[in-house]
């Protein structure tokens, strides 16, 4: 069965700017940068596209031979997972097809994850803002998974 | 022997009347004093202006623009010192805290500015706002804005506290020196207690995020054309 993934809000924060999306990640203190094919798969993941959906999207968005794209796919998921910034989510229902984006955004690049660790120290410092409905102080940093 | 640096130090406030006299009574025990204390008032409604003008050799100055990094601009351009420190008005110093910090500096000419630990303590009666990180509460930590001691000079290079930000712009500004490899360190004693209560600006302001998220873009632009001017990326 195909994986689904949420991004790890609240402690997870990003925006989209006209070409690159950043992302912050408050338990950690780092932040990154994702453009081009990396761009478009976090516009994805948005909406709770499974790994099937993001492959099979991204192959029909972008020209390349289909495994390599599926193994791009595999492996920035894989590096996405390890910085925390998404997990593992029960399926929402959406169909990754109805999420509108250009037709044929060009030829494919293994998607890049830039990752910055020189804010470290004072994003820890910030508060964490987005808090569910239970919110503070119900639950303590050490038990935000 | 060389002179020793002038200290100015700088409280931008708005409606601090609650905790500006212990930030100002921090700030007249140090040993030695600074040279100028510079209290910008951003048009207070409270009693934060009488308050300030009741401590002896506070000068207080009347903000004329709007917001918290224009305010510290305002500081800046109305002190004199070699070295600026800058306190909140609902923060308080250790005793030493000009002193260490300025002799460190003395000490080690390359530095334009540096920063210190400091430990958050919950004001007596408050809780803490919601996402306040309570391990914060548990640990030193690095200090920000309010360790901040800094060359004046620095502030030619890095440029001003950026006004587009609301809140955030302390890291707008360290994150600008940072893509300037200005020579910075953080100086491993605790110099701040930092009062956390539940209306702090920064915990309860909604637009912290978007700042945040801004100001990291401009930085990622910043490294990805080193060429380009401070402040001139899409908003």
């Amino acid at each position: 069965m195909s994986t689904h993934y949420k991004i790890n809000r609240p402690k997870v924060i990003s925006e989209v700017f006209e070409d690159e999306v950043v992302a912050v990640n408050f338990d950690t203190g780092s932040y990154y940068g994702l453009r081009n094919t990396a761009l478009t798969i976090w516009n994805l993941l948005e909406k709770g596209a499974s790994t099937e959906m993001l492959t099979s999207r991204m192959t029909s968005l972008y020209e390349g031979n289909a495994q390599a794209i599926g193994e791009g796919v595999s492996e920035f998921l894989t590096q996405l997972r390890t910085h925390d910034l998404i997990a593992e989510a029960p399926a929402n229902g959406v169909n990754a097809d109805s999420v509108a984006i250009a037709d044929r955004l060009g030829p494919w690049d293994p998607p890049v994850l830039s990752v910055y660790e020189d804010m470290k120290e004072l994003l820890l410092l910030d508060p964490i803002h987005d808090v569910d409905e239970q919110g503070w102080p119900a639950r303590k940093p050490d038990q935000v998974v | 022997m060389m002179e020793p640096s002038s200290i100015s130090v700088i409280i931008a406030v708005r409606n601090g009347e609650k905790y500006l006299l212990r930030a100002l009574r921090s700030v007249k025990a140090q040993d030695p004093p600074p040279q100028e204390i510079v209290v910008v008032d951003g048009a207070s409604t409270d009693g934060t202006r009488q308050i300030a003008e009741s401590v002896a050799g506070v000068r207080v100055v009347t903000q004329t623009g709007r917001g918290i990094a224009d305010a510290y601009n305002c500081g800046i351009a109305s002190s004199t010192g070699d070295l600026v420190a800058f306190l909140s008005c609902d923060d308080e110093w250790t005793p030493d805290k000009l002193r260490v910090q300025a002799e460190y500096m003395e000490a080690n000419p390359e530095l334009l500015y540096t920063l210190t630990l400091a430990q958050s303590r919950l004001e007596d009666g408050h809780t803490a706002p919601a996402g306040f990180r309570m391990d914060l509460l548990e640990r030193d930590h690095s200090g920000a804005m309010e360790t901040l001691m800094a060359r004046r000079e620095v502030f030619e290079k890095v440029g001003p506290f950026d006004t587009r930000f609301q809140t955030a712009e302390d890291l707008d500004w360290f994150a600008r020196a940072g893509d300037l490899n200005i020579p910075t360190a953080c100086i491993q004693r605790v110099l701040l207690y930092k009062y956390v209560h539940d209306a702090n600006l920064s915990l309860t302001t909604p637009t912290n995020n978007q700042s945040i998220l801004t100001l990291l873009r401009q930085s990622i632009q910043r490294k990805n054309n080193p060429g380009r001017v401070n402040g001139d990326s899409s908003r």
